[in-house]
């Protein structure tokens, strides 16, 4: 098509409102949190920054508290999206067909989407009560004694990643359904006339096949379990002690609770580069994967 | 395969299904039956199921007084910011959407493009605190226009990268004939692109709507008392007299039911809107 030098300054019009509106309520936000990470600034000695420093970075890096939320994170992240890619897989597999009632179903299994990730935490936080929580009714109804899930420091990580299964399986679910949907009827035909088995077809066309939804999946959901924030603030706030204190939560007590505005910036750009390094190898790889089809 | 395999895979099949579907209808359902059941089913002889339905709990928070004016007044935040921010940022985001796929190439267009996508993923508790500054220094503070900016600004890269999507597929013949009678390019995208991609808006407006009924990390950082939105008075909803578990779950009810909802009825613009892109990257 023709594009002449009035027809890109037209288009430039159009960017503009939206790139304005990016740089002042977004980019500028995100700098400014990169230079305070270099200067020395905690509200409890000085209203405004003070002079230059590396010395968040060190603190950050050297401090264990910092360290150990960061393995809490990591590990909170590993569990929750392995579950969620397996169980989104397979269902999205099992809920193949076009009939009337699995389109209500597929949509039913959506539904926890929709709801507000601080309503989630909430909603468990009722079922996790020892005494008067259904989770622990329910279990004492088969004969089971319940842990105390949200008091218990070993039980609470665990009462965490449940909650946020049970929001977020929805998500993969959705995206393999799409993926799967997409795959040529005739290959799968081809492969059941060549005696190919059920299990046979899901490992050499399926997996293969919904590769790119498994790194979509992956892209979209390590940044955001790795930063959970909404589901822990109301299910546990962190607690008991520090057993769930995930990073998005160690820097939210660092910057607003005890105002260590530079060193909470600097822990955030240091967890963030990271989460960055490892999504843009995923989309490289995203990239190699789609070329080879 | 043969036939009694086949059955027996249904029937494994059917049993996932309804269990799945189980596992998502009963915690909403235990959640309702919380918000209706009398206390002292709640407490001290706590029962799965309640022997009868009391709606104290919903007319209780319709008249809180520790909740301001009760929970109307927060629903009219919640609904007046995902609205007014719905239209800005689809509008605005289209717009930009449209004209970065059409300007194509250039090293501008790639570093724009870069910032949008770092944008749309970075995690928000990074600038949670320069937020707050910006909005005092703008006078802002605990205003509906701060959180409705925030939520324009977490909505434009969400936006951009979906109506791409959607704007890649407008046939390029659509364009040329209309350029070719004379149209210019704004002309064009407004009376003939815009016209046969609006299903994609629609997708885009119903993601943006939940987003910011939803989002609760900036607004928390931005509202301290009026300009409350429900996921900020859901969460901060714990009185002194320990956790009063009913009406916080009629509170959550009262939330979600809109967003369920609009699942309901408008799953396929919200199926398609979430899953452009997806297939194709």
């Amino acid at each position: 098509m023709l594009t002449t030098k009035k027809d890109r300054k037209y288009l430039w019009l159009l960017v503009a409102p939206a790139l304005i509106i990016i740089l002042v309520a977004q980019a500028y936000p995100l700098m400014y949190s990169l230079v305070v990470s270099f200067r020395e600034w905690a509200l409890a000695t000085s209203d405004v920054p003070l002079g230059f420093t590396l010395d968040n970075y060190a603190k950050a890096l050297t401090n264990p508290n910092f360290l150990y939320s960061c393995k809490i994170s990591l590990q909170f992240m590993v569990r929750t999206i392995i579950i969620e890619l397996v169980c989104g897989f397979s269902l999205a597999y099992l809920f193949i067909g076009s009939s009337k009632i699995i389109k209500l179903c597929r949509t039913v299994v959506l539904i926890p989407m929709s709801i507000a990730s601080v309503v989630c935490g909430n909603m468990w936080r009722i079922f996790f009560d020892t005494n008067t929580g259904m989770v622990n009714l329910m279990l004492s109804a088969v004969g089971i004694q319940g842990p105390n899930w949200l008091g218990d420091p070993n039980w609470a990580m665990t009462a965490a990643i449940i909650s946020s299964i049970w929001q977020y399986v929805s998500f993969s679910f959705l995206i393999y359904t799409a993926s799967m949907t997409s795959i040529p009827d005739d290959l799968i035909e081809a492969a059941k006339i060549d005696g190919a088995t059920r299990l046979g077809i899901i490992r050499k066309i399926f997996i293969p096949m919904t590769m790119p939804a498994t790194l979509l999946i992956l892209i979209f959901r390590i940044i955001d379990s790795f930063f959970v924030f909404d589901q822990i603030y109301t299910l546990t706030f962190g607690g008991p002690g520090t057993s769930t204190q995930v990073v998005s939560m160690y820097i939210y007590n660092q910057g607003l609770k005890y105002y260590n505005i530079s060193y909470a910036s600097a822990c955030a750009w240091v967890v963030m580069i990271l989460a960055f390094f490892i999504c843009g190898l995923l989309l490289q790889f995203k990239k190699r994967v789609e070329n080879s089809f | 395969m043969n036939e009694k395999k086949f059955s027996a895979y249904q029937i494994f099949r059917w049993l996932i299904i309804l269990l799945a579907v189980a596992l998502v209808v009963l915690p909403i359902l235990f959640l309702f039956f919380t918000s209706v059941k009398p206390q002292s089913e709640l407490y001290n002889n706590p029962k799965i199921l309640p022997t009868q339905f009391l709606w104290d709990n919903y007319k209780s928070i319709f008249t809180f007084e520790s909740l301001n004016s009760g929970i109307l007044f927060y629903l009219k935040n919640t609904i007046i910011v995902a609205l007014v921010s719905t239209l800005i940022t689809v509008a605005f985001g289209s717009m930009c959407a449209y004209g970065l796929s059409r300007l194509r190439k250039g090293k501008l267009i790639a570093i724009i493009t870069a910032v949008i996508v770092v944008v749309r993923f970075y995690p928000k508790i990074t600038v949670i605190l320069p937020y707050f500054l910006l909005m005092k220094n703008l006078h802002l503070l605990d205003t509906l226009s701060a959180i409705i900016i925030s939520h324009i600004s977490i909505g434009i890269p969400l936006t951009v990268m979906m109506m791409t999507t959607f704007y890649n597929e407008v046939p390029k013949e659509m364009e040329e004939a209309s350029r070719v009678d004379g149209a210019s390019v704004l002309t064009t995208y407004f009376r003939v692109v815009v016209p046969t991609t609006l299903s994609g808006m629609a997708a885009t407006a119903i993601l943006m709507v939940m987003t910011s009924w939803n989002e609760f990390l900036l607004a928390s950082g931005l509202a301290s008392n009026h300009a409350k939105t429900f996921p900020i008075v859901i969460a901060g909803f714990v009185t002194d007299k320990g956790t009063d578990w009913g009406g916080m779950a009629a509170l959550s009810i009262v939330a979600m039911v809109p967003m369920v909802l609009i699942v309901l009825f408008t799953q396929k613009y919200l199926i398609r809107g979430l899953t452009a892109g997806a297939v194709k990257g």
